[in-house]
């Protein structure tokens, strides 16, 4: 049936490393496609997954994206760059005397061979020149920057060192940019044709190494918007009348403009996408506080959404480098649907963090595969039926799967069925640690939360996982593995900036409003600068990164709307910090130490809208189609479980475990004790009884 | 697996998983509720899971050499209060002298966890307090001659009693500490971190039964125990010695090691190092062997978990009354950082002479020059009040390099994974403190630690006073005088030094440890940290890497020839026939200032030797039955003498700088010239290394006599 003439599209595009997802929705309705990811050619992709989608609407691809009221894309174009090293040459100019510190390797260590290995750096030392000049804590300049010196120095970076990009940072610029504001300005003007960065100006925010890595950073992923420029031109073309949006590393969306000016923002888009449809997915239920969990091939991410935002960091490790990016905050733990299952030094049964990945991919794939994966367990062990993978587009290889189990299971004494839960038990311990610590380290008490999983085999592990990490309730978006997209199509446009404070609170409250009201402006002129003058779905809000004095770490918190700003506003910042560090900490963890402000932010959003956009999926009426089974449930337990076709799930249905729900999308297993219920938006939510619990197997 | 417990392998790595997700989220509270910097921002806090008998299970947190440390409390306490442990007993141990922990400043809280009326397992959590009173705030107080003057000694006391606050020991605690509300704080961020371990675990134990507990912690401890010793089982059996100094002013204090490896089995001896002193340099058997066993771990073990089954395949003496296992009242809060890492650092030679003589040898084993023992930190107070400025960054080292790499730049080790102290931002430390920074850049003079494989560079940190007119302090440096040592003929490498700089330029030199300096605003205070040493011939490095060094501005084009022998065409490049010449004349140079060996032998008179058990020696040297021979195939040696014994004997002084005169000693082939291995002793010190390995000295008895041996060598020139 074709929509109605007049009938508005949103369009959410995900292009991941193996597919490019595409969800459509048109307010009362969704549709999803995908399509092969085309790699140097994001383009071909994305119009194969529109053209696929607009099939099943009924319309050209002409006709969807003519009638496009929004397009959002999430994107790897940045993220590749940086994984791959395939960035601009680029030069750092920084103050002299602390050259050599650039090269220091501050990510996560990591051995090979019995060797550590470095990351690395997209620097060579003689791309970094140090110009002399000082600047000291209070701003005041010790040591006044000489202009020839900076062209001069840099005239050797392009000549010598051919650097097609510049990134300035120097001590203390955040405090007072005067300095790399001048140099910037030297070099743009003398050297038209390099793209320069400036560490202040990009996360004006302490911690030199950090400002310096998101400035080079920034200049290193500046050519890697070509492909999403093509794709945008070539929307144009075909009728699409609205600007392409991108979602940002920080779980909102951007447009081309601010992206190209700003393009290391787009380097977490991916996880980004998913977990900002997952906090829809939750608002639409009613959940506020929820954790996500999200199965790839390779790895699980982990998320907490807090009060139906996702939680975000403004600093962290972003491909080896340590920079202020803020983002949201996905912890990656090494188990997911492709890792292995392998014998340790000690004869003992261990999964991941290697894994099969897409190629050669779990051996029930078919494509080479040898070792026994995650996936190939599940399907051992009944969870996955060969036949119904992907919704019967991609048959597996029951033998092949079994066969690497029993291998594997040879080297200990065990069965492949035994085997094979074995791998399933330990990856699912894994997620579970993963879990309990990212709870731990955020302060929440788990009771609180529901978990939403996602993305290849999540399905199968959730239950058990909420069982054991403390989590009362489970949800499952019916779309799970398009959700990333979902997200994409539904998120608010949402820019930040930062400015340095350093102020002891009370302090001077008119000092702090000024600031507030100065980066308000700016990011309030971001906004006006991506176009559209939409201003009722406008608004602007301020956050403060504030600890008690001398400690290491901020706390972010909210300050309050600025048009309500006044000085009482700085008052309650104060008592709302202590009150979330006493929700995190334990009300014994407070002091009587004074509080300061580190840095404020403002946060411009402008509203996607569209409240009633649901990722609502047609439901039968129909009587559920129930096939029997037989799963392995326990080291030595089998059981006939009934599957249950997800196509024929009728809303509102209610169902108790143990039970298998199989479709297209997701498969999930619902353990004996817990029941299923299906809402109104088609998202499926498994209540866990009480007495369920993971001690009762052991 | 031969399990006690009955429960499979999958169940058992289950459990491990289990206690490990445990002692992880235990060292999460603490991080998340402590409020110290060093806590929070350097990660110097530990959770400890153990049975009930004391035995280590699992380890949370960054300070893994708190781990086994926590044995010997949790024993210690067992012993001293028997059946007296309740359900809701939390104690709080820090005397090294009477059931401690690391050193005094590292309090351990530790806690018994009861299932069923049974004392199943115990809690450990450990985190650097910022004061613990005594005669010098901070926590470092070099000026202690006995540990009564050292602050508040704590014994296991209880902190709760039966789950009720013992507010008695709270009150000494406040009261004996000069930041008593922080210190506060972060130990009852270990009690938080104590009360999650001991949730989940007794949760964890109800569900699974106290017995098959018991068993699979046995299990788990035996599975790590059984693979270390097949490991170690791949190291040649035999004698391996290493003699070195900590320090202490000028004084140069002996601490020897003689490794025993019997079929899987290591024994440290220590015998033969110094009595203990009345610095707080003194050290703890418990703490050497919980160092040792961190090492071995990250040399051979790094994939294991670490538990009890890591610590015993070997064991460690340290004559009592020695520095290494000191009674009270010897001051002992430096326990962790100066003797005993010289401790570890000759015991880690020791094993990696014996892995360079196993010709089994797993090759991910890797040998390096030394790590680990160059500390250069310092402390000081503003003027005005008490208030510690904070350890200042000298500590961030370069690295010894090792076989076919290079050592790393501001990393002190190209092996193991621990970042070193105090690299924070420059903006941090100068938002924190009352200091500038000039610079921190990497050392300058790269011509120590040359090799094949050259050293990674250390960093130089200059700043001073800024915003207040004078700081006083101490400077807390090891190795002024004996740098730590390089491998297979590379040189050692840069030693830790502290200066101060005058506006008018003159540079001042510190002791390495000082005490009540002054550092006005009109001064430049310097730390200079060490580097490793260079693995290999300095003279065997690539020309294109001794090239790039240049180019990178490392090493000046003067050191590429005095050090390396390569020279450049006037164009720029390397000059490879010039430099080959040079080399050659370098080698023979070395030969004609060396000291011939006191007995040369002749090829040709040996063949009767040759035949019997072969196998490499160490680097470069390999024995063919009773005979050492060099690469170069010159014999050095008949079995059971030292490999050294037909070497060329190159001393030569490394500069001076008011200390003990130090040469350097290197042995090299007789013949090529080659540098085979460099050592840095106090001017008179005999060798000091020895490999022995039973193949050597047990070869095969000589089928002709020693006499008709034709000698050669200067008594007979």
């Amino acid at each position: 049936m074709s929509p109605a003439e007049g009938q508005r599209f949103r369009i959410g595009i995900d292009v991941g490393g193996t597919f490019t997802d595409v969800v459509v929705s048109s307010g009362s309705a969704v549709w999803s496609a995908k399509a092969s990811t085309t790699p140097g050619e994001v383009g071909r992709g994305v119009l194969d997954a529109c053209s696929k989608v607009a099939g099943r609407i009924g319309l050209s691809p002409e006709e969807l994206l003519s009638r496009a009221e929004r397009v959002g894309l999430g994107t790897t174009a940045v993220t590749n760059v940086l994984a791959a090293r395939t960035g601009l040459r680029t030069g750092l100019v920084t103050t002299a005397g602390f050259e050599d510190f650039v090269m220091f390797d501050r990510s996560r260590p990591q051995v090979e061979g019995g060797w550590r290995i470095l990351a690395t750096h997209i620097l060579s030392r003689s791309q970094i020149v140090g110009i002399r000049e000082r600047i000291d804590r209070s701003g005041t300049v010790l040591l006044p920057l000489d202009p020839g010196e900076v062209i001069q120095r840099v005239g050797q970076l392009v000549h010598t060192e051919r650097v097609e990009a510049v990134a300035v940072s120097f001590l203390w610029s955040f405090r007072n940019p005067v300095h790399e504001e001048t140099a910037v300005g030297l070099i743009m003007a003398a050297f038209p044709d390099l793209v320069v960065t400036s560490g202040a100006q990009l996360a004006p925010v302490i911690r030199e190494s950090e400002r310096t890595n998101l400035a080079l950073l920034n200049a290193y992923c500046s050519g890697a918007l070509g492909g999403i420029e093509a794709l945008a031109s070539a929307f144009r073309a075909s009728g699409c009348q609205v600007p392409v949006l991108l979602m940002h590393s920080g779980g909102g969306m951007e447009t081309i403009e601010h992206a190209r000016r700003f393009p290391v923002s787009l380097a977490a888009s991916g996880p980004a996408g998913g977990v900002a449809g997952a906090a829809k997915i939750a608002g639409d239920s009613g959940t506020l506080n929820a954790l996500t969990c999200d199965m790839g091939g390779t790895s699980t991410d982990v998320s907490v959404i807090v009060g139906g935002v996702a939680a975000r960091q403004t600093r962290g490790e972003l491909m080896g480098f340590w920079a202020p990016l803020p983002r949201v905050d996905v912890e990656s733990i090494g188990a997911g649907g492709g890792s292995i299952g392998w014998i340790d030094a000690r004869g003992m049964l261990r999964v991941g963090p290697r894994s099969a990945g897409a190629i050669p991919g779990p051996a029930c794939y078919g494509r080479g595969g040898a070792d026994p994966t995650v996936t190939d367990a599940l399907v051992v062990l009944g969870y996955i039926a060969p036949d119904a993978f992907l919704g019967g587009e991609m048959p597996l290889d029951f033998d092949a799967a079994w066969n690497a189990c029993e291998q594997l299971g040879a080297g200990l004494g065990l069965g492949p069925e035994e085997t094979a839960w074995g791998i399933r038990t330990l990856a699912l311990e894994g997620m579970v640690k993963a879990i309990r610590v990212a709870l731990r380290s955020k302060g929440c008490d788990p009771r609180e939360y529901a978990l939403i999983s996602y993305g290849g085999c999540a399905g199968l592990f959730t239950a058990d996982l909420a069982a054991a990490a403390g989590v009362a309730k489970v949800l499952v978006p019916r779309l799970a593995s398009t959700l990333s997209a979902f997200g994409v199509a539904t998120s608010d446009v949402r820019l930040e900036r930062a400015i340095s404070v350093g102020m002891v609170l009370p302090g001077d409250r008119s000092r702090l409003s000024g600031l507030a009201g100065r980066v308000s402006a700016a990011v309030e002129a971001d906004l006006q600068d991506d176009g559209g003058d939409d201003q009722p779905r406008r608004s602007t809000f301020i956050e403060a990164d504030i600890r008690f004095r001398g400690q290491a770490h901020e706390l972010r918190v909210p300050v309050r709307a600025l048009q309500q700003l006044g000085a009482a506003s700085w008052d309650q910042l104060e008592v709302d910090f202590r009150d979330e560090y006493a929700r995190r900490y334990g009300k014994g963890a407070l002091t009587d130490s004074p509080v300061e402000v580190i840095v404020l932010r403002a946060i411009a959003i402008e509203a996607a809208g569209g409240d009633e956009l649901r990722m609502s999926h047609p439901s039968s009426n129909g009587k559920e189609t129930t096939i029997i089974r037989r799963v392995v449930t326990g080291p030595h337990e089998f059981a006939d479980i009934s599957v249950i076709d997800a196509d024929t799930l009728a809303s509102e249905a209610r169902v108790e475990g143990p039970v298998i729900v199989d479709g297209a999308d997701t498969t999930i297993w619902v353990p004996k004790g817990a029941a299923l219920a299906v809402d109104a938006a088609g998202t499926i939510a498994i209540n866990l009884a009480a007495t369920y619990a993971m001690g009762d197997r052991a | 697996v031969e399990a006690k417990a009955g429960i499979g392998a999958v169940e058992l790595e289950i459990l491990r998983s289990r206690l490990d997700a445990v002692a992880e989220e235990a060292a999460v509270a603490i991080k998340q509720t402590a409020v110290s910097p060093i806590v929070t921002d350097s990660g110097d806090y530990s959770a400890a899971l153990l049975d009930g008998s004391g035995r280590l299970l699992a380890g949370g947190g960054f300070a893994q050499g708190h781990w086994f440390v926590a044995t010997h409390v949790v024993r210690s306490t067992l012993a001293k209060y028997g059946r007296d442990i309740a359900p809701g007993d939390v104690f709080v141990a820090n005397d090294p002298h009477a059931g401690g922990g690391y050193h005094p400043a590292d309090a351990v809280v530790h806690e018994p966890i009861f299932v069923n009326g049974a004392l199943v397992a115990w809690t450990a959590l450990s985190s650097h307090l910022m004061d613990i009173g005594g005669i010098q705030a901070g926590g470092f107080p070099m000026a202690a001659t006995e540990c009564y003057q050292e602050g508040l000694r704590l014994p296991a006391v209880r902190l709760f009693r039966a789950g009720v606050e013992n507010t008695d020991v709270w009150d000494i605690f406040r009261n004996n500490i000069r930041i008593a509300e922080q210190c506060e704080m972060d130990l009852r961020a270990l009690v938080a971190g104590s009360h999650v371990a001991c949730d989940r675990t007794a949760e964890l134990v109800c569900g699974m039964g106290s017995e098959i507990f018991l068993a699979a912690a046995d299990d788990l401890i035996n599975l790590t125990r059984r693979e270390v010793t097949r490991r170690l089982r791949l190291i040649e059996d035999g004698i391996y010695e290493v003699h070195n100094w900590a320090e202490w002013g000028q004084t140069l204090l002996p601490i020897s090691c003689r490794l025993a490896v019997t079929e899987g089995r290591l024994s440290f001896d220590f015998t033969g190092t110094t009595d203990q002193t009345s610095h707080f340099i003194n050290s703890k058997p418990y703490i050497v062997a919980s160092l040792i066993g961190v090492s071995i771990w990250s040399t051979m073990a790094r994939d294991l978990p670490i538990n009890e089954g890591l610590f015993l395949p070997f064991d460690v003496h340290c004559p009592e009354g020695s520095i290494l296992n000191c009674r009270a009242p010897a001051p002992i809060s430096a326990a962790h950082i100066y003797a005993a890492r010289v401790a570890e650092q000759v015991a880690m030679e020791c094993l990696r002479l014996a892995l360079a003589a196993s010709p089994d040898r797993d090759p991910s084993h890797r040998l390096t020059g030394w790590y680990g023992s160059a500390l250069g930190t310092s402390l000081f107070v503003h003027e005005a009040h008490q208030r510690v400025i904070r350890v200042h960054n000298g500590t961030t080292q370069g690295s010894s390099a090792g076989e076919g790499r290079d050592g790393y730049d501001l990393l002190p080790s190209l092996t193991t994974t621990a970042l070193p102290p105090g690299m924070s931002d420059v903006e941090v430390w100068e938002d924190g403190d009352p200091c500038l920074f000039e610079s921190r850049n990497h050392r300058p003079g790269a011509e120590a630690g040359a090799g094949a494989f050259r050293a990674g560079a250390a960093c130089e940190v200059r700043c001073r006073p800024h915003g207040v007119r004078r700081w006083i302090g101490q400077t807390m440096g090891t190795r002024a005088w004996l740098p730590l040592q390089g491998a297979a003929g590379g040189t050692p490498g840069a030693r830790v030094e502290y200066a101060l700089v005058s506006t008018d330029g003159t540079e001042r030199r510190l002791a390495n440890q000082q005490l009540g300096i002054e550092v006005t605003d009109q001064d430049v205070f310097v730390t200079r940290a060490a580097t490793g040493g260079g693995f290999g011939d300095p003279l065997d490095r690539d020309l294109d890497r001794v090239a790039a060094d240049v180019r990178d501005e490392r090493i000046t084009p003067e050191i590429a020839a005095t050090v390396y022998g390569v020279l450049f065409r006037e164009d720029g490049p390397v000059s490879e026939e010039a430099s080959l010449e040079l080399r050659d004349q370098m080698r023979r140079d070395r030969l004609a200032r060396a000291r011939r060996p006191a007995v040369a032998l002749v090829d040709g008179d040996l063949d009767a030797l040759y035949d019997g058990p072969a196998g490499p020696l160490y680097v470069g040297v390999v024995q063919r039955g009773r005979v050492a021979l060099s690469q170069s195939g010159t014999p050095l040696s008949v079995s059971p003498g030292r490999w050294t014994e037909g070497c060329a004997v190159l001393e030569e002084p490394l500069e001076r700088s008011g200390g003990p005169e130090i040469l350097v000693r290197s042995y090299l082939d007789p013949v090529t010239g080659r540098s085979l291995y460099v050592e840095a002793v106090p001017l008179g010190a005999p060798t000091t290394f020895l490999t022995s390995p039973h193949r050597w000295t047990g070869a095969a008895p000589l089928r002709t006599s020693p006499g008709m041996l034709r000698m050669t060598g200067p008594e007979r020139q």
